[in-house]
Formats: structure tokens, sequence, C-alpha cells
């Protein structure tokens, strides 16, 4: 079966493409040079006038495992609100504050995106997240395995492991729960609240166990890198959301020493403690530091005024934070000796003089940070606002007079906060789509995604041009996923079930014995219970492949 | 004659160490099985080539798809009940409430609400069993029956040495589960009523928040004890509250469930405390799990109309049923000997457990696979937060839960009524 | 003009949905078009013409005649107008309303008011469980207006109200003013068990004394105050029980709780009345 698309404008940055005209070619899904000799076109999409780009990628989006549950559980009341009723090929379901899992699926398939990475995934919870990522249709989806905060990793950090085994234990942990990448949220925080400790500054020490965020940051960010894991860590700061943590910030920063990491929602650290509300931007700091750091990539997590949900690992800081949460109800687990979990809703309102502010920050840091290689567009879906706001966001980055014009509606002691309104810099078509396909492929070591190139997955959406990007986002003509069909114009047309994205990394497995007797001391499952196979993610994620993606280990 | 190890899924705590002797049908439990799972493999080793049923009648197992698609195929307003399935047969169950408009409800769905009712009205801090194993410094015990319930809670997550613990039972325990307390543990006796639970849980909380309460209004219970439960409570650096919401059975249970949620909370001001309630028997968790995060909202829901919809005082399976508006009754279940209510009336469509006789309540009765006997499949745990795979054991032939449903769906696909 | 008539011809076989059968989705709108719209029911769209006789014309002054408790959220969203309901009730009676007036002589369902805003709602009869309260998940129950019960309530009126009146001639069932936020309740008869439970604010006056109150109520002394007297007069404009409760001047018994959750919540009882 081959078929062409032709005559769309194709902004494929990983290739340079600058809006050349061109005929793109999908053989069996894959995305071809040109037919072979004499080979029959069976089918000719028009698209004369049209851009193509490669379909979207959101590298950090809370779509599945246990908190976005409870999330759904914690708000039945505003999720019934927002029904979408059956369709021919779409079934029922609801999009409140935290999606169903179908809608998840369906409105990400319809603007355009065709893979999402659930940044957040507790080991022992890792079947259900690979379950809810399976009841996420069309998409591909892929998970970061959270460390940092589990006894296993701490006890071994505090009795001054060897590097190896620690390495071993981060690769195990990616086979064991099927993996694409390591996240650390609010290093040792999470276990230290445990410990009744309130707060864990990056240098501070867990009272327990006596290590610092430091050592834990360090640690795993040289196991992922030797390890050869193409994502870096993927790093969720210590003090989310609370004013001055640019300096922990800063200090996550040097805590990798040189080696890759990725800041995730740094909107959320970025606060100062400046003016008469001791609430801040320090967006132009982080920016600054990022900029001058080649190691670090980041995504924003902006904030988008509405009701969402904030569902996140960090339960010292949700428990911190849950009092200024609306609807006044939320949930705060300690996990398993793994992890621990915080759900709490948020109602951002602009005429809030930190909502507004927080609003503020995350667009200064889009526009300056420089590289749009290394800066993602994230809202934290759910926990900024629903990936659905990103149309409306895209706008916000690419017309400055539209960002103006609701800078001057917000709370205007906060707009007199942010330097926002001296900001011109408009981002253009090649850069959007660096931000949202070509970087985010590169970063998370996919290599047959976000580009338009012979051999990527036939991924591709097919805009119309509208003089308002918000328009042009929200609704493109076809979305087709490995050369499917599967949106046009908003509606869902197809719903075919997408590939679960990991890596393997090669490691010891004379690990495992040490883990059996942890397992066995403190555990309430056995080592064989939590291991994941490839047979079982492939069901339990409703997965027609696995798509392993190469690790090239490194030393240290 | 053949080992096997096993994970059981007669009960939320979900025991994976379970070894069994399987000679053809029949399952002998070697180590680990509890009372409760001894029951159940006694039970279903016992049976010998279930087959389905039409009117009562044996019948081959297409002949009872074709009746039970032609009774679904008719019904305007069924009802979906039962639902302890693993994670594929609830994924089926819900594909096929889709497609015929179904209202959905797990069988203990009103037992399973007294704890969400809080949860969404409320919130909750809540551990999980490994934290409560390694942490925890005092346990406070509240019920009547989860010992039944729960049989190996005690064994697996309090005896294990590691912290030193206080324990309180706030309501009495049985001698027997008394015995098996870790002997190193402080025992504090409260054992209020338990219909007084709901004045004990805010008077604790009074206590703790130091409000000017007078505690000796407090009737049923020992002064000096509930002093000193206060006391523990103050004291604690990780503490927790189990119950089980089955035992809870009484009208708005769930307020008492919130009155414990509130206590936890004050408790967290100072020092570390959490709530771990005893659930996901007969899968209740496990449904509720897939319900939520396929269609956004919980159980029970309807699929009428082409959109789903919450309601818990509108959709449980029993008021419907009661006001007479459905018309069919899809009993689902695999995991409890529980047979299907009759529902004079309607016609009934049930899966069963194999051992289980169904009577004159089903028109069809399909016997299927039960998870971790017959066929593999995943069920939550207790603590929501652990989902494990549960082998199959034997090859008895049974179709699982999905398969059956898949079918149903596939039949219904065909023709209309 | 006439009132707008909707006269039930049958009782569905499942329960429908009727909000749309208030004044300001109605005003404008032809018989015709009335006829014709959607009503939801299970699995079954019924046109109101199918469901109703209709009558008359004024669709400020809507009349349900011969209701049946499968009729669901009669009047739900209201923003004005009068609705009469003559029969019985289903649940979700005033939903959601903002201004306008319910009339029911019969009873009602469950979650009569819930989560209303404004306006007022009279039943002759009794109502079901969570008069007053908030649909499930929900974190406040009524917010405004006033709900009169002239028979008697289920359980847990007033559950998590946050403003307004909830005044109940009869008795109510257990666990009244559950969760209750603030505002005001008045029960003329004898309550169930455990009224107050979690109250955190609010106001709940009880006309007899009941059985037993939770222990965690602090007795704060016989109440004569000018504000209560003020209150206990403001409703006597809700009939002749009221009015001859309010002049009765009651010595009220106060007790503050639920010492269990905030503790700021009041159960005045009167004592040796009328």
């Amino acid at each position: 079966m081959l078929t062409r698309l032709a005559g769309a404008r194709i902004v494929d940055p990983a290739h340079g493409a600058q809006e050349e005209v061109r005929d793109l070619y999908v053989r069996d899904g894959r995305i071809v040079d040109r037919p072979r000799d004499g080979e029959r076109i069976d089918r000719t999409w028009d698209a004369a006038g049209t851009i193509a780009m490669a379909g979207a990628i959101d590298l950090h989006t809370h779509i599945g495992g246990g908190k976005v549950n409870i999330a759904r559980g914690l708000l039945p009341e505003l999720g019934r609100q927002h029904s979408l009723s059956a369709t021919d090929v779409c079934g029922a379901c609801t999009i409140g504050p935290a999606p169903s899992t179908l809608a998840t699926g369906y409105r990400y398939a319809a603007m355009g995106y065709t893979a999402c990475f659930e940044p957040a995934m507790q080991p022992v919870n890792a079947r259900q997240a690979h379950m809810e990522m399976g009841d996420t249709p069309i998409v591909d989806k892929g998970a970061y395995a959270m460390l940092g905060n589990d006894d296993f990793l701490l006890r071994l950090l505090a009795d001054g492991a060897d590097r190896a085994v620690i390495r071993d234990y981060v690769a195990w942990t990616l086979h064991s729960t099927q993996a694409i990448g390591i996240k650390v949220v609010n290093a040792g925080g999470i276990s230290a609240f445990k410990f009744n400790q309130r707060s864990l500054d990056v240098d501070e020490a867990h009272v327990h166990y006596g290590i610092t965020p430091r050592t834990i940051l360090r640690e795993l960010a040289r196991a992922v890198h030797d390890l050869g894991v193409p994502h870096p860590l993927h790093v969720h700061s210590s003090n989310l959301g609370v004013p001055g943590n640019v300096d922990s910030t800063l200090a996550t920063i040097d805590a990798a020493e040189g080696l890759p990491i990725h800041l995730t929602h740094l909107q959320f650290h970025s606060y100062g403690t400046e003016g008469d509300r001791r609430f801040s931007s320090a967006a132009a700091r982080i920016a600054e530091k990022v900029n001058a750091s080649p190691n670090v990539s980041v995504d924003v997590g902006q904030i988008m005024f509405g009701q969402t949900v904030t569902a996140s690992g960090d339960s010292m800081l949700q428990y911190r934070n849950a009092r200024h949460g609306r609807p006044a109800k939320w949930v705060v687990m300690d996990i398993e000796c793994d992890a621990g979990c915080g759900v709490v809703p948020f109602r951002y309102r602009d005429r809030d003089f930190v909502n507004a502010l927080q609003w503020a920050i995350g667009l200064e840091l889009f526009l300056l940070i420089r590289d749009p290689w290394r800066v993602f567009l994230t809202t934290d879906h759910p926990n900024g606002g629903p990936f659905t706001s990103y149309p409306h966001l895209i706008k916000l980055l690419m017309d400055g007079s539209f960002r103006k014009d609701v800078l001057a509606r917000i709370n205007p002691e906060a707009a007199a906060m942010t330097a926002l309104g001296s900001l011109e810099r408009e981002y253009s078509l090649q850069e959007i789509a660096i931000m949202t396909r070509a970087a985010p492929a590169r970063i998370l070591g996919l290599e047959d995604h976000g580009h338009l190139g012979a051999g990527a997955a036939a991924n591709i959406v097919i805009y119309e041009p509208h003089p308002d990007p918000e328009v042009m986002f929200a609704t493109p003509r076809w979305v087709f996923k490995d050369g499917e069909l599967v949106a046009e114009r908003g509606e869902v047309k197809a719903v075919p079930q997408g590939a679960i994205h990991t890596v393997k990394p090669d490691f010891d497995r004379g690990i495992e014995r040490r883990l059996k007797t942890w397992f066995e001391q403190h555990h309430t499952q056995s080592l064989a219970s939590f291991k994941i196979d490839d047979e079982e993610v492939c069901e339990c994620g409703r997965a027609p492949r696995l798509a392993v993606h190469a690790c090239r280990a490194r030393s240290s | 004659m053949p080992l096997r190890g096993a994970t059981c899924g007669f009960c939320g705590l979900l025991c994976d160490d379970l070894e069994i002797e399987v000679e053809g049908a029949a399952l002998r439990p070697v180590r680990g099985a509890c009372a409760r799972s001894e029951a159940a493999l006694a039970a279903l080793g016992a049976v010998v080539d279930p087959v389905p049923r039409i009117a009562g009648q044996p019948a081959s197992l297409d002949s009872a798809l074709t009746a039970a698609a032609e009774t679904l195929r008719c019904a305007r307003r069924p009802v979906i009940g039962g639902l302890d399935v693993d994670v594929a047969g609830m994924r089926s169950a819900l594909a096929l409430a889709q497609r015929i408009g179904a209202v959905v409800d797990h069988a203990g769905g009103s037992i399973k609400y007294r704890n969400l009712h809080a949860l969404q009205e409320f919130g909750a801090i809540t551990t999980t069993f490994a934290e409560a194993r390694n942490r925890a410094d005092l346990v406070l015990l509240a019920g009547d029956g989860w010992w039944r319930r729960f049989p190996r809670f005690v064994e697996r997550i309090l005896a294990p040495t590691g912290a030193e613990r206080r324990i309180v039972t706030l309501t009495a325990l049985d001698p027997a589960t008394r015995m098996t307390l870790p002997k190193q543990a402080e025992v504090l006796a409260l054992d209020a009523p338990l219909v007084g639970l709901p004045a004990v849980c805010t008077m604790l909380h009074a206590l703790v928040a130091d409000r000017p309460v007078q505690a000796t209004r407090l009737t049923g219970v020992s002064q000096p004890a509930l002093q000193r439960c206060a006391e523990w409570l103050r004291a604690a650096k990780y503490g927790v509250i189990v119950w089980s919401a089955a035992d809870f059975d009484w009208a708005h249970a769930e307020l008492t469930v919130q009155a414990i949620a509130q206590l936890v909370r004050t408790l967290n001001a100072t020092t570390r405390f959490a709530a771990l309630p005893l659930a996901g028997n007969d899968a209740d968790l496990t449904a509720n799990a897939v319900q939520t995060w396929q269609a956004g909202v919980p159980l029970p829901a309807s699929y009428a109309n082409r959109s789903v919809d919450f309601d818990p005082k509108r959709y449980a399976w029993r008021d419907v049923l009661a006001r007479g508006e459905a018309d069919l009754l899809l009993w689902v279940s695999s995991l409890s000997a529980a047979a299907p209510p009759p529902v004079p009336g309607i016609p009934c469509v049930a899966l069963t457990r194999a051992d289980v006789g169904v009577g004159a309540a089903a028109h069809v009765q399909i016997p299927v696979a039960t998870p971790g006997i017959d066929a593999a499949g995943h069920l939550l745990r207790s603590d929501k937060v652990i989902t494990l795979r549960l082998p199959r054991l034997r090859e008895s032939g049974l179709p699982a839960v999905s398969t059956v449903l898949d079918a149903l769906l596939a039949r219904l696909a065909l023709t209309r009524c | 003009m006439s009132a707008l008539k909707f006269v039930l011809r049958h009782t569905p076989p499942s329960a429908v949905d009727v909000s749309g059968l208030r004044p300001a989705l109605l005003a404008g709108k032809s018989r015709k078009e009335i006829t014709k719209l959607p009503l939801t029911g299970w699995n079954e769209i019924h046109r109101v013409g199918d469901l109703f006789s209709i009558r008359g014309d004024d669709a400020q002054r809507v009349v349900v005649d011969g209701a049946d408790e499968r009729l669901l959220r009669i009047g739900a969203g209201m923003e004005g107008g009068e609705l009469t309901v003559v029969g019985t009730a289903g649940d979700y009676l005033g939903e959601s309303m903002r201004s306008g007036t319910i009339v029911v002589r019969g009873d009602v369902g469950t979650f009569v008011g819930a989560g209303m805003r404004g306006g007022r709602i009279d039943v002759s009869g009794n109502a079901g469980a969570f008069a007053g309260s908030g649909r499930a998940g929900t974190l406040q129950g009524m917010a405004g207006g006033a709900i009169v019960v002239r028979g008697n309530a289920g359980d847990r009126a007033g559950d998590r109200m946050r403003r307004g009146l909830l005044l109940i001639e009869g008795n109510a069932g257990d666990y009244c003013a559950s969760r209750m936020l603030a505002g005001t309740a008045v029960v003329l008869g004898r309550v169930g068990i455990d009224a107050g439970y979690l109250m955190r604010r609010g106001t709940l006056i009880l006309g007899r004394s009941p059985a037993e109150l939770l222990p965690t109520f602090n007795h704060n002394g016989w109440h004569d105050l000018l504000a209560i007297r003020l209150l206990l007069e403001s409703l006597t404009v809700h009939g002749k029980r009221f009015q001859s409760f309010a002049r009765s001047r009651p010595s009220l018994s106060r007790w503050l709780g639920d010492l269990g959750c905030d503790g700021k919540g009041e159960i005045l009882i009167a004592l040796g009345r009328l």
C-alpha cells in the first residue's frame, strides 16, 4: 500500500526543511523517499496549500498511573460536566480536569499529537500506568520510572555503594517497569516527608539516610548517562512552587556536574522573593543559566487560567501547597517504600496575583531560553493546565500582540512585576516544529519519530494555514498515525493502538540477588511479582509492538 | 504432583507467596493459603466439567453465547452487575456497556462507596502495605470482621518486625486475631461498640486537636483508655488507621470514614499519619479503577444515550433494579461464590465462577475462568497502587470473562433487535 | 394567558430528565416547538408531546401535573418564573436553581434543591434524603434561597449546606445538618440520630429535644439573643407553623459543635414551647 501526500509545504526541522513544497510517500506505515520503479500509488491526498509536520510529541504529560486515576476519582462532579458522546469509532467518556484515558487519546490525536510520555511512573505502580496508557488510544506511549525516593536506592547511597551497583539498579528498574527514562521527583524529599521532614533543600541532609538531594541527583544523572539511556535524567527539582526556589533550581543544575539533565516544569521552579508579596519572577536568572549550560534541557510547565488538578509524585510539596487548592479536597499518599503522590485541584485565575505571575513566568522562560532544541512546550498536563490548551499556548508564543493583549488583562500587580511586556520574540513555525517534534524525538532517542525523512513512522499532520495559530493548531485537516488517517478537522476517524517505547540498557543481573533479599525483608510482594516482561507489558498496554530504543553505554 | 507458585485473588491482599499442588482440577494448598482461599480452592477444585446452561439445561458454549446475545440484543435498559473480574474482563465489560447503553456497577458498589464518598467530599491521606509494614509505630484497628475478609493482614503487614509498634483496637478484636498480634507490641484496647464508632472518631479528633470537649459524654468506652489513645495518637511518628468499609455496615457510614480522614489530616499538622483502608475484595477496586480511567468518572455509571454519567445515588445496581427500570441483568462474576440475585420480571444472563449454581435466577449461565486459577489475570491490591498478575494454575478449558464478553459483543455487532 | 400545563400521559419506563420544562427554556416557543422538545430517558429520547398533554400558554407559570417519581430534575437550573408540580416529584427537583419558585403539591424525591443558589421551593408533602444538600462529589450543598418542607424530610437534610434556609415542619431523619457549613436549618418535629455530625458552622434549630445529642457538642446555656429572635421572626412569612413557633418565644438551649470538626456550628433546641 503506497500513499502520496501531494503538495504540502514541509516543515521538518530535523532535516532543515524550511517550508519546501514536495510530496510525501508512505508505504506500510513508514515514510519512504519515493515509489519504487513502476510501483502503483494506491491513494493520493491532495494537500496543496497546507503545511505538513511530523506528529507532535509530548514528552511530559501525566496520562497514566495511579495518581491521575485518583484525580479522576476525586473530581467526578467536574468530570461528568464535560462529557464526550460516543461516535461510530469512539467510546463515551469525559474530559474533566483529569481527562479519561479515552478522551486523552482522542483529543491528543485530533490535535496532531502521535506520541505521549508519562513522566512519573512509580515502579510499584508501573503495571497500572501501562494499563492506563494502553487504554489511551491512537498515540504511542512511553514512561519514565521514578527513582530517588525509594528506600533501596537511598540505602545504597547512604552506604556509599559502588556506582556500578547503582547503575545496575537503574537499568534493572528500566527493564522491570518497561520505561524509557528515569525521573527523579524532589530528590529524597518524598522519602523525607515520611520521616516528618517538611522541606529538603539541595544540600540539606535527609533526616534518616543522611544523604542530600545533590548526591541523589548526581548519582542518578551519572547512572543514566553511563548506561547510555538517550533521555537524560528527568528532574523535578526540589521546592516546587516555593517562593525563592530559584536558588535550589540553580543548585540542581550544578548538581549534575555537567552531565545531561532535563529540568521539567521549570516554571514552577523559577520563583524569587522580591516585591511586597515576597513572590517574584526569577525566569531571567534561570534562563541565563540554561542558556549557558548546554547539558540542560527543559520543559516549561506553563500554567493556563482555569480549573485543573495537579497530580504529582511530590507528596511533600503537594501537602504543603494543598491549602491553596480549589475545590478544597485533596489526596496525599505515601507509597510502598518507593515514592508518594499528591493530588490537589487548582483553579488558576488571571486576576490572582500569584497565578498571573506564574503565567507570566512560564512565558518569560519560553521567550528567554534561546535554543528551541532545549525547551519544550508543556503545561505539565494536567498540573499547569490541560493539554488541550496547547494551541492557545502556541498562539501566545507566536503572536506578540496577542500576548500583550492577554497581559493587559491579568492582575495588574503581577503584570507590573514581569518583563513579559518587553519581550518581543515571536516563535516561528519552524521553532514550534522543533520544540514539539524534532527536539523531543531527539532527546528521547526516538530515531523514527519527530521527522518526515525516509524510514520515519508515517505520523504526519496536515495543517491548513490560518492567520490565527490557535485555530491552525487546534484542528489540523488530517492526522495520520503510522500512515492511517486517524483524525480529520478535529474528528477522530480511526482508533488504532499505539506502540510502547522503552529502552533496555545492558546490566549485570547479579543485582537481583540483592534485590530479592530486599524485597523479602521490606516489601509486600515478591521480586517476581514486581517485574513486568515484554509479553505482559504489551498485554497490559494493549500494544501491537514494543519499540525498544538503542542505548550506547558510556564509561565515566 | 506439580507444585505451583500462586497469587491469590480471593481477597484484596493478593498474597503472592502461595504454593498449590495441582492435579487435574484439584487444587491443594501447601503454603500460604488462609481459610478464605482454602474454601475457594476447595470449591473450585471439586467442580467437574462445568458447562453452560440455557434455562437450566446443559448447552454448548456456542449456543449459550447465541442465546445470551439474543437476550442482550432485545434489551433496552440493561444493567451490568457483579464485576468481580480482572482488568481484561472489566475492559470487555465496559466495551459491552458502551455498546448496549448499560448501567454499570460492582456487586459491592455501595460498600466501596463508603470510602469513595469521603474521598470525593473531603480527601484523604493514605498509605500502602509496605509503608505500614516498615514504618508504622502506631496502628489503630477498627471494625468487626476485617480479619475474616483479609485473613493474613496481621501476619503479612503488622507481624513482621522492624518498627516498634503500638496497637489500638478501637473496636473489639476477635480473640483468635488478638493472639496473632506481634508479641512485642504494646496493645491498648479501647473496644468501643461498633455503633459508637462515629462518635469515637470525632471525639478522638476533638481530643488530639485540644478542643474543649467533654470526653466523659462519650459513653461505652473506658475514659482512661480514650485519653491514652489520644496521647498515643499525638506521640506517634508514623501512625496508621486500618478499617474495612464492609464492616461499616450502617447507613451513612461514609461520614465516619470522613471523620477518620479529618482526624488523619489534623494529625499530619504535627506528625505523620495515614489511613489504610482494607479493600479490593471481589475485585471492587479493579472494576472501579478501570471504569475511572476509561471514562474519567467512577462507578456506578450509566452508559445510556451514548454518553457516560456518574451518580452513586441513581445508578447503584440494587436501586436501579428495585425501581423496576431495567429490562435485563447481565451478571459478570468470576471470583465470588455469590450467585446473581433473582430479579423477578426481567431476564438474566450470568457469567459465574465454575462452582456457582444459579438455579432459576438466570436464563443463560456461562461458567468462566477464575483469575489466578483457570486463567491469568490482573487485579488491584487493597492499597490501590499495586496491580499484580495472577498466573494460571490449571488447564480447565473455562473461557476467560473477556473472551466470553468479547464474543457477545461480536455477535451483537452482527445484527440489531 | 393561562399557565402552561404539562399533564403526564403515562409513566415512562425509566427515569426521564425533565429539567427542560422550565420557564426560561419554554419562553417564546410555540406549542408545536414545545411538543417536539426532547427529554432524555434511558436509551430513549421522549418528545414532550409524547409524554405529556399540553395546555395553556404562559411559560412563566408552568405546571407539571400528575408528576411521577420517574420525572427527574424538575425545575433544575430555574432562573425565574413559577413552577407548580402536582403529584410525586422525582430526585433532584430544583437542583442548582438560581431564582423563581417551585411549589410541589405532593412529595419529592431525594436531593431536593441540591446545590441551589436562590429561589424558593415549597413542598406540601415529604422530602427524601439529602434535602438542600449537594450532588455527590460537590463540597457544598444549597448556597442560597429557601426550601420549605411541610411534611417530613429524610436523612441528611441540610448536609453540606452553605447558605440559605431549610425549613422542615415535620420530622427529619438521621444525621440532620451533617457537615453543615453555614446557613440555617429548622426542624419543628423530631430529628433522628447524630444531628450535626461533622458540622462546621451554621445553625440548626430543633423544635423538639432529640433523644440524644452527639458528645462532641458542648452545652452553651439558654439563649434569648436578639439575633435569634430576629431570625425566628423572619420565619413567620413561611407559614402558620413557623409563625406560631416564633411567636411562642421558645427558650433555646444552645449547643456548640461539632468539636470533632471545626466546632463552630450551633444547635438550638426549643424547650417547653407551644
